[in-house]
């Protein structure tokens, strides 16, 4: 009988301590993932072979062929450092596979042509790379694979929206294949199985092991240890009040500071673009061409700007605004002495394929939807911006007068920067994209230092429908009841043993 | 093989002993532990007339008092705004202070900070992220803990005024409608066509555990006084 009251007594006891871990808001629960020590290693192993392998950081095993080349690191064999990285790293392993998956994958999936949004990734079984797989947005993706992790040749992980291969992390079961030419992004976390790296492998992240990590000859291979790129810290928009402010501080003024941002070329005036465009009723005809002197054959009056030597800040008079709906203007900017170079994102994201030629965040397994067409807010001559079902931002963009070239577009939304690497034409896809009413600024910077700016196209983005009311739910009354439940069900129990007594 | 029995039978007694008696005292060490944060989350900022308020902000104030103040007006359906419809040409990142919400009824000035998460929350007021920014032409939600910024949001009535001031001006909002949701009501956050706040908590307000429901107060824009460089 006794016997019988402690089962019960233990059935209750975790029963209640369960319950006021459900009870516990979701947001509670936060994902820091750690690699400690290990994350200053580029690679570690327990069985190291490389061939004309370049490591950005640290190395580490416990037996290896040859040294590989290293910056920024040392080489530690079978010495405390590298037990200490290693031990960090079994606990980093243990603490991603322990996370619960907001994505449930099949075996056997292949992310190829995949677009990912952040989240915890898990797959039963093997996974495939088969083509360039998009991670999108600026968060943590962890992808436990109980199987294997193969990518074939030539392909990459692609990151946009301001993914960081820091924040990627590969926790994989089986054995690991990257093909040769394979550009990764992230950290690859292996414990017990082998893995192996083709040739021509670009590495921005890791490799972690705990088994043996083999680079085929003849190489070259590169690892970077990825450093995360905090977000342009552009000056609050909105001030606070300030007792000491005799005026009120505007969020007009150009407060971002070109050496914060992480795009260095911001320091150019062409970011002056940021500044609040004077509103004005006069509509902007669609004149200013921006080609170079020997020009091709343009619809309107064209203004060939001679490419000087001289850079010149083509921002230093804000373009007044259309009103209305006209052709964006755009403005050859002569080759300029600094050209942007794409650092913001570790491996810069070629050219989306559009919303449609791809789900986002679905697993392998599900076919792609029947293409979601945006609506289109503004459409310009060479700008359209549009708005998904979703609430995910579109932005199509194409250079004027059917010029071909590759290089850098920016879109500035409300001071909020997006990087891409493409061609003359451009659909970009952006979650999240920020709610209300703001200038968006497009800049195209060819790979011969060649910039085109195009006219400010304002948008008014809605409040998204639908929207999931915040939990505003502090886990102290959670606790409260659970500490009311514990009191009472304590009470009870001695209770009815004084009872009995 | 009775005094065996006997030998057992009180061994287990003692073992529930203990098992209820640190059941029970779990269980009041959480009830204080709750009850100290739930006592120590104040009210992040005091409330006073203009006094108290930062000059510019009685300055607005004032405004907003007089017949200059700006009616607002329906929303317009153009795709593309004018650029004078352009509050905030530079948007906040999560975490950044945009203003403080000023309820007169309750005497309270409470920050706004960009952002619905919790870190947000311990800070005062959050401002859910896909609303457009208070001021703004459309439905900006507002949402906070219900046992502390809006523990006594309950005590507002129809007709009560909210003002949010930001560096794009003061904007000031009277409530229209009281409404008490599902938490996972989805007719809350919408677009609207004219400048609307909306403000959320949970309810009951003093729920014991995860609050079931929502506390939403709706309130229209009557009056703004924008910041001159806005």
């Amino acid at each position: 009988m006794k016997l019988k009251y402690l089962g019960l007594t233990a059935i209750v006891l975790v029963f209640t301590l369960s319950f006021s871990r459900i009870l516990l808001p979701a947001s509670a629960a936060v994902i820091d993932m750690n690699l400690g020590s290990a994350a200053t290693f580029g690679l570690l192993a327990k069985t190291m072979t490389t061939v004309e392998t370049s490591v950005s950081g640290n190395t580490g095993a416990i037996t290896q062929t040859v040294i590989p080349h290293i910056t920024n690191g040392n080489n530690y064999l079978d010495d405390s450092v590298y037990h200490a990285a290693d031990i960090d790293l079994g606990n980093a392993i243990v603490y991603a596979n322990s996370q619960v998956p907001t994505v449930n994958g099949t075996a056997g999936a292949d992310l190829g042509g995949e677009i990912l949004l952040p989240g915890i990734y898990n797959y039963p079984g093997a996974v495939n790379i088969s083509a360039d797989v998009t991670l999108s947005g600026d968060d943590i993706f962890i992808f436990q694979i109980a199987g294997t992790l193969d990518t074939t040749a030539g392909t990459k992980i692609l990151l946009t929206d301001g993914a960081q291969a820091c924040n990627i992390y590969w926790v994989v079961n089986g054995a690991a294949t990257l093909a040769a030419n394979t550009e990764f992004n992230g950290s690859l976390l292996s414990q017990s199985s082998a893995t192996t790296v083709g040739i021509n492998t670009i590495i921005n992240g890791r490799i972690l092991s705990q088994d043996a990590v083999t680079f085929t000859g003849p190489g070259p291979s590169n690892i970077t240890v990825p450093a995360c790129v905090q977000e342009p810290p552009v000056e609050p928009p909105v001030q606070p009040p300030v007792p000491a402010t005799a005026t009120p501080v505007p969020a007009t003024a150009t407060q971002v500071p070109a050496t914060a941002t992480p795009v260095p070329a911001t320091a150019t005036p062409v970011l002056a673009t940021a500044t609040p465009v004077p509103a004005t009723a006069t509509p902007v005809p669609a004149t200013v061409m921006p080609v170079p002197a020997p020009a091709t054959p343009v619809p309107a009056p064209v203004t060939p700007v001679p490419a000087t030597a001289t850079p010149v800040p083509a921002t230093a008079t804000p373009v007044p605004a259309p009103v209305t709906p006209v052709p964006a203007t755009a403005t050859l900017v002569p080759a300029t002495a600094t050209p942007i170079p794409a650092t913001v994102m570790p491996i810069p994201a070629t050219a989306m394929p559009g919303p449609a030629a791809s789900p986002v965040n679905t697993p392998a397994t599900v076919s792609p939807a029947e293409p979601a067409v945006p609506e289109w807010m503004v459409e310009t001559e060479w700008i359209k911006v549009g708005l998904l079902p979703d609430g995910d931002m579109v932005i199509d963009a194409k250079l004027p007068d059917h010029q071909e070239d590759t290089g850098l577009w920016n879109f500035d939304l409300g001071g909020k920067l997006y990087n891409i690497e493409g061609t003359e034409s451009v659909k970009y896809r952006i979650a999240k994209a920020p709610v209300g009413t703001y200038n968006i600024l497009v800049r195209f910077t060819s790979h011969n230092g060649t910039v085109f700016k195009f006219e400010a196209v304002p948008v008014s983005v809605p409040t998204v429908t639908g929207g999931q009311l915040p939990a505003t739910a502090t886990p102290w009354y959670n606790l409260l009841l659970s500490g009311a439940l514990l009191t009472i069900m304590g009470g009870v129990i001695l209770w009815r043993r004084k009872l009995r007594e | 093989m009775n005094k065996r029995h006997t030998e057992h039978k009180v061994k287990a007694g003692k073992q529930i002993y203990i098992i209820s008696l640190g059941t029970m005292i779990m269980g009041i060490l959480s009830i204080s532990w709750a009850l100290i944060h739930i006592q120590a989350q104040a009210v992040p900022a005091a409330y006073s007339e203009n006094t108290d308020l930062f000059p510019i902000q009685a300055d607005l104030r004032n405004i907003v008092k007089s017949s200059i103040a700006v009616p607002a007006e329906a929303g317009d359906s153009s795709s593309i705004p004018p650029q004078d419809d352009i509050l905030y040409p530079i948007r906040p990142l999560e975490g950044d202070v945009i203003g403080q919400l000023i309820i007169p009824a309750l005497q309270q000035i409470l920050p706004i900070i960009h952002g619905t998460d919790e870190d947000e929350l311990e800070e005062g007021i959050g401002h859910f992220p896909e609303s457009v920014l208070p001021g703004e032409n459309n439905n900006s939600v507002l949402s906070g803990h219900r046992d502390t910024v809006f523990s006594k949001l309950g005590q507002l009535e129809i007709g009560n005024k909210l003002i949010v001031d930001t560096s794009a001006g003061s904007f000031t909002y009277k409530i229209s409608a009281i409404r008490i949701v599902d938490k996972d009501d989805k007719t809350i956050i919408v677009p609207t066509d004219h400048a609307v706040l909306t403000v959320s908590t949970c309810y009951p307000f003093h729920f014991i555990g995860s609050a079931p429901d929502r506390y939403i107060l709706i309130a229209d824009l009557i009056a703004e006084v924008r910041s001159p460089t806005t």
